[in-house]
């Protein structure tokens, strides 16, 4: 890329399948720029600096048009059918079309996922004029944008951006590049990731858990929109403390012994006696049991609860439910969506999942 | 850009099967428990790796608290007077730089029984960084890929990368390791955030012999420079392999003591390495049957309820943000 972008902003790419449309939750950025005179449409994952964008369009003046999805044109309130902010990169030429979600957080009062403010309209105005080649003053617009959108009509966008940068720099996960103009992506909503414990991350860390978790927060359910008011479910390790599984070993049948024993790297068995030549099976239950007891109590697995707790926090419960042949309801998605389950919730659903699992195995032996 | 390093624990059995795997013998690491002098000496300690809380409100200053910086000794070519030093450029790094900056000044001395032994790896990366700039050397290391995979070895086995990243995050932030040890009998405190080895003492005050007495005050006064509660410090003493002295003197009892100290390193190494996730599922499984049976369910869950809420008050209290529950 020789030249810096014309306008940056926080936005997702979505996934076309046949009729069907779905926001893939990485973070990522759209951004505009001109290159030999020719406008450049990109976008690349937040993770990834901004001379790879993983979609890179050239675009003619007049081709292509950039427009909100809109539940009800002309309508004093523009609003999105769906539960986010979606607009549609269309070109005139081929009839192609490419959707892109805002992920920069509602400036809604009460959060509505939906809502168009006066910013996302006027981002999507620039964009748009720059593509019908319209030769737009970015530097007075992204100033404009800064000052709260232009809409002078004080409905609290303004406090809403102040509010929600400060203090959260630090865990900003990438930038729009060095010299990057305009539509500076800091300015956009940081608290979207204030969600499942995430503060302070560092910028290389930005993975797909914490893609997931942006995208809960920006998209995701409604009770999700407060998570520090969400109430408190409980942790691995609180549940799987050795006072709860030394008992359970004591009761468990050499059956249920081998199976925990299957899991466990077989190193430890032969360390425990000495002798390299020990296979587990050649172990009595009770010298089985007595290993088992030291894992129980190590803090090697303490820690890892603690962060199979974090991964079901940050959306991992869909995955972590399938690897383990888990009944988990909705699949760990929030109900009626896409979304993985965040935060205690999470948990809840990873332990009522086990709970029922449990109970149809138990049907299915009981005749 | 280099590849990722992810951290480890400062732990003798650690850093000891770091630095066989690439390839050294004749040395260990073992955990001192107090600032004894006896008991550094006893070890034959010719070096310390000394973790601590990263005072992050002490001011960088052109000349340390103790002791001196020795700028010359860093781009010497004279051997009587060069100090491997890197400068640190991967925060996940430093405690494997920590290591090498003791392990890498030892001179190998060929009238010893048994000789430090770096091995191929390490002596190649020595004599290529042998000539660098402080700032290189770091860069060297972090781009050797066979001391970040020995390194990255031993890391917490979890397949969520960023819960990973993140617990090491909270953890390991504020913690920093550097290094102590004898080089031409002079003694050379070695931290890679520092723009060059600091020298404690005269050139030449401090032989081998005598490390243990020196650098134990160094050390006192270091930690007494932090509030009393603030004394979260771990002290690792590298010392020639104490099976190989046990042997050497015929003291059985010493032998069967190291031996069973490795086999418990070797049992502690194969639980960090371990990925836990089809252990914790299978045991979630177990117990949530036998409390199912016992009808005592519902009293599980809401006790452990219960201690998440206590420790979150309890974190509250002590001003942690409430989002940091999760963390154990």
């Amino acid at each position: 890329m020789a030249s810096s972008p014309l306008i940056t902003f926080k936005a997702g790419r979505c996934d076309q399948t046949g009729r069907s449309v779905k926001p893939a939750p990485t973070p990522g950025y759209v951004y505009l720029y001109l290159e030999d005179d020719l406008l450049h449409f990109c976008w690349r994952p937040r993770s990834s600096p901004s001379t790879e964008p993983e979609i890179d369009l050239i675009m003619f003046p007049g081709d292509g048009t950039f427009q909100p999805l809109l539940k009800e044109q002309g309508a004093e309130h523009l609003h999105s059918p769906t539960t986010g902010r979606i607009y549609i990169l269309a070109f005139s030429s081929s009839g192609q079309k490419h959707y892109f979600w805002m992920q920069s957080k509602s400036q809604h009062k009460e959060g509505s996922l939906s809502w168009f403010s006066q910013r996302d309209q006027r981002i999507g105005q620039i964009v748009d004029s720059l593509l019908q080649g319209d030769d737009v003053d970015i530097e007075q617009e992204i100033e404009d944008l800064r000052n709260g959108g232009g809409d002078g009509d004080g409905d609290g966008d303004e406090m809403d951006v102040d509010h929600t940068d400060s203090g959260r720099r630090q865990s900003q996960t990438g930038g729009a590049g060095a010299g990057a103009t305009g539509g500076d992506p800091r300015d956009e909503g940081e608290s979207s990731r204030e969600g499942g414990a995430d503060g302070g991350r560092a910028p290389q860390d930005a993975t797909t858990s914490a893609a997931v978790q942006n995208f809960l927060n920006s998209i995701g359910g409604s009770s999700r929109q407060n998570p520090n008011v969400e109430k408190p479910f409980t942790t691995l390790p609180d549940l799987l403390s050795s006072a709860s599984t030394i008992p359970y070993l004591a009761t468990a049948t050499s059956t249920q012994i081998d199976q925990l024993c299957s899991f466990l790297p077989p190193e430890l068995f032969t360390a425990e006696t000495g002798t390299a030549a020990t296979s587990p099976s050649e172990l009595s239950t009770e010298q089985k049991k007595s290993i088992l007891g030291r894992v129980l109590r190590s803090p090697q697995l303490t820690q890892s609860l603690a962060s199979l707790t974090s991964a079901l926090h940050d959306g991992g419960l869909p995955m972590i439910g399938e690897a383990l042949g888990l009944k988990v309801r909705d699949g760990g998605h929030v109900h009626g969506g896409v979304m993985p389950l965040g935060g205690s919730r999470a948990v809840e659903g990873f332990v009522d999942g086990v709970k029922k699992t449990v109970e149809e195995e138990e049907k299915k032996q009981s005749p | 850009m280099s590849g990722g390093w992810n951290t480890i624990e400062s732990d003798a059995g650690v850093f000891t099967h770091l630095i066989e795997s690439l390839g050294t013998k004749n040395v260990q690491f073992d955990e001192l428990i107090s600032l004894d002098p006896d008991a550094l000496r006893e070890l034959g300690a010719f070096g310390v790796v000394f973790l601590f809380k990263y005072p992050t409100d002490e001011k960088t200053s052109p000349t340390p608290r103790d002791g001196e910086f020795d700028y010359e000794a860093v781009d010497s070519q004279d051997d009587d007077r060069k100090v491997w030093f890197a400068a640190q450029t991967i925060q996940n790094a430093c405690g494997t730089q920590a290591l090498l900056s003791v392990l890498l000044n030892q001179t190998v001395d060929e009238n010893e029984e048994n000789p430090v032994n770096l091995g191929i790896t390490l002596t190649e990366f020595k004599d290529f960084t042998s000539a660098f700039p402080a700032d290189l050397r770091g860069e060297a290391l972090s781009n050797s890929d066979a001391i970040r995979e020995t390194h990255n070895s031993f890391a917490r086995s979890s397949p969520f990368a960023s819960d990973e990243s993140r617990v090491a995050g909270a953890d390991d932030d504020v913690y920093h390791f550097i290094a102590y040890t004898s080089i031409h009998d002079t003694l050379y405190e070695l931290d890679g955030l520092q723009p060059a080895p600091i020298r404690h003492g005269d050139v030449g005050a401090c032989p081998r012999e005598v490390f243990a007495d020196a650098v134990v005050p160094v050390l006192q006064s270091r930690i007494s420079r932090y509030p009393a509660t603030e004394i979260r410090f771990n002290l690792l003493a590298l010392c020639p392999d104490l099976r190989t002295r046990a042997r050497e003197i015929g003291d059985s009892e010493m032998l069967e003591k190291e031996e069973r100290k490795r086999r418990e390193w070797a049992w502690e190494n194969a639980l960090r390495r371990h990925n836990f996730v089809g252990f914790i599922g299978e045991l979630m499984k177990g117990v949530t049957r036998s409390k199912l049976q016992d009808g005592t369910y519902d009293k599980w869950i809401e006790g452990a309820k219960e201690t998440t809420s206590k420790r979150v008050q309890e974190r509250q209290r002590k001003g942690h943000a409430a989002d940091e529950m999760d963390m154990s």
